[in-house]
């Protein structure tokens, strides 16, 4: 007995039955899908922009693209000076700056308000080569090489005269011009104006506070040493080899990517976003699955009798379960690339009305990897939904299935 | 040719058990036109459904040609059903998301023939039952007339050599079942098929060859005898 005619069948109903099947349903199936896709994929395209704009805000204010420590054993880096120099003249080196560190306390002469700060001293016009603390100066103006006796303040160590409004300690209610006493480690005590306030929304960066190198070595004597270098080279993707390069002109210090400064740090924050994320995308994907069954399953029903009529006339129960699944490929397929459309619109609408996040404005990124993943779950779940009902409808008795 | 020999189908409703055929013994020859008559619930459908293999007996034969076909497994029924075998049911039974021609062509598609082979030997068909002008239609667009005709150009596409026929015009008014009942009789004289139509209307038998009676779930002998 011949019966070649097999899963071509399968796709000549199936295309038959989605042309002339109910438009509504089928376009609100596609919309259920694309809304799935869109629920597994939204949470992560956040967090990609939260995680984009922390790397940004680790390379912009805090480590620049690499960062050069002191060598094991050693508090702080001789000869800075000379090494800014040598960074300096090595290739895809954009900028250098030396920063010295040293704890100390400062206070807000008006109200006697003090907060235990490491404060940090640069050369502002290296710095500003390296960093953008230049561009985000809120009041007053940024440090100018020589200046002396004059600090610039983050917006969360100057706080707010009310108290309500502060996010964590501050001196309550710092402004430009206004005057603080800082207390050194060795026991001094210096009287500062406020050159300028800076805001980067970063919440560790604006609780910092800065001087010029000049001012520090005048107080702690540090000369020409350095706690820390930052290197700003190309791009934040080239920094891994910036870093091998810096290490093969025989830097001996501890040279790390801006990326392995920061992983401490964020790692256990992304780390519990990727965790709501995966749960997120675990309840997705139950959601799609039961809207998968439900339509196939609804659909299936509603067509027993003509699954009875097939049969009868002698087209395999694999084909007419064949056709059903190239209908679910099918929504599926529309589902995920309406899906995908409606992300990018999202994506683009929040790109150009940027959500505001408390660390700053969130630019959405699209993970493509996890996208990709998520078709394929979407598919498989799609598969195993669209199959189960349509087993078991065409496993039902001819003349059971033709009473409908 | 098919054989019949002690067929019985039993239905279980709840706990309850109902003989629909209580051993029917039947032999039915290659090109005759059969009708099966008997009065409701005396096993005449259930009769046409056991030998047209839409549905497995409880116990008894039957053979098509030759070949035990009750011991068929699922698979081997529809293989045999697609090829050997055509239907015609009382409701038309067609698929309402494809057209006229499609409807008529998909078992000559099943069988992997070329789609414009599968699609002339519809035409043809339904050239045959004067549908030659419907062949973009769907179904619903069709008068019952005409829904009935198409399921009978269904049932005669793959040239099969036996058609049953379930009560085709238990919708249809006088005019259309004559119209019925003469292109299967047109059907048997030119291609020599077998056909085996259920029927309760008394004014048919003018167009079988022969009646099998039933009654009670089985063949009513003596009104056989008298026909």
């Amino acid at each position: 007995m011949r019966n070649g005619g097999g899963y071509g069948v399968s796709l000549y109903l199936a295309v038959r039955a989605i042309r002339r099947g109910n438009r509504g349903t089928l376009a609100l199936t596609i919309l259920i899908i694309a809304l799935v896709v869109v629920l597994m994929n939204f949470l992560a395209m956040i967090i990609g922009g939260v995680v984009t704009l922390y790397n940004q805000q680790m390379v912009d204010f805090q480590y620049g693209h690499v960062t050069i420590e002191p060598e094991d054993r050693e508090t702080s880096i001789a000869n800075a000076g000379e090494l800014v120099r040598q960074l300096q003249r090595i290739p895809g080196v954009a900028g250098v700056t030396a920063h010295t560190s040293t704890g100390t306390t400062i206070t807000n002469t008006k109200n006697g308000k003090f907060q235990t700060k490491s404060l940090t001293a640069f050369d502002p016009v290296d710095e500003s080569k390296v960093t953008q603390y230049q561009l985000k100066i809120r009041e007053g103006d940024y440090l100018s090489k020589g200046d002396t006796g004059q600090i610039l303040i983050g917006s969360l160590l100057a706080g707010n005269e009310d108290e309500s409004q502060d996010k964590m300690p501050s001196l309550g209610g710092v402004k430009a011009g206004d005057r603080v006493e800082v207390t050194y480690s060795n026991g001094v005590v210096k009287s500062y104006r406020v050159k300028g306030i800076f805001e980067t929304d970063g919440v560790l960066i604006d609780s910092s506070a800065f001087i010029t190198r000049s001012e520090m070595d005048s107080v702690m004597h540090t000369g020409d040493t350095a706690t820390e270098i930052l290197v700003r080279g190309a791009s934040s993707d080239a920094a891994s080899a910036l870093k091998y390069t810096i290490m093969d002109n025989g830097i001996k210090e501890r040279v790390k990517t801006w990326n392995e400064k920061g992983k401490g740090i964020l790692g256990d924050a992304i780390a519990s976003f990727q965790l709501l994320n995966n749960i997120m995308t675990f309840v997705s994907l139950v959601v799609a699955s039961v809207v998968v069954f439900i339509v196939t399953y609804i659909n299936i029903i509603n067509r027993k009798k003509q699954i009875g009529i097939l049969k009868a006339i002698g087209i395999r129960r694999q084909v007419i379960v064949g056709s059903y699944l190239v209908q679910v490929l099918f929504l599926c397929t529309c589902g995920i690339v309406t899906g995908i459309l409606i992300l990018n619109l999202i994506s683009t609408g929040l790109s150009i009305n940027q959500l505001r996040f408390p660390m700053g404005y969130i630019t959405p990124v699209i993970d493509y990897s996890r996208l990709a993943l998520s078709i394929v779950l979407l598919y498989a779940v799609a598969i195993v939904s669209g199959y189960i009902p349509a087993r078991q409808v065409t496993s039902e008795e001819i003349l059971d299935a033709m009473r409908g | 040719m098919i054989e019949v020999s002690d067929l019985k189908k039993i239905y279980l409703l709840g706990k309850v058990e109902v003989a629909a055929l209580r051993g029917v013994s039947v032999r039915i020859n290659r090109g005759e036109f059969v009708g099966i008559m008997g009065p409701s619930g005396s096993g005449k459908s259930t009769l046409l459904h056991q030998l047209g293999l839409l549905d497995t007996p409880s116990g008894g034969r039957i053979l098509i040609d030759g070949m035990d076909v009750s011991q068929l497994d699922d698979g081997e029924r529809t293989r045999f059903r697609l090829l050997h075998l055509g239907y015609v049911f009382q409701d038309y039974a067609l698929v309402s998301e494809l057209n006229v021609m499609e409807n008529v062509a998909i078992p000559a598609i099943m069988q992997g023939k070329p789609l414009h082979e599968c699609y002339a030997a519809a035409a043809g068909v339904l050239e045959k039952v004067g549908l030659e002008k419907r062949l973009g239609h769907l179904v619903y667009e069709l008068s019952g007339g005409e829904q009935q005709r198409v399921s009978i150009a269904r049932a005669l596409v793959n040239t099969p050599s036996i058609v049953f026929a379930d009560e085709p015009c238990a919708n249809l008014d006088t005019e259309n079942s004559r119209t019925i009942l003469e292109l299967f009789r047109a059907v048997n004289r030119e291609l020599k098929q077998t056909i085996v139509m259920v029927s309760h209307e008394p004014w048919h038998r003018e167009y079988f060859d022969r009646i099998i009676f039933i009654r009670d779930g089985v063949l009513d002998e003596e009104r056989m005898r008298q026909t």
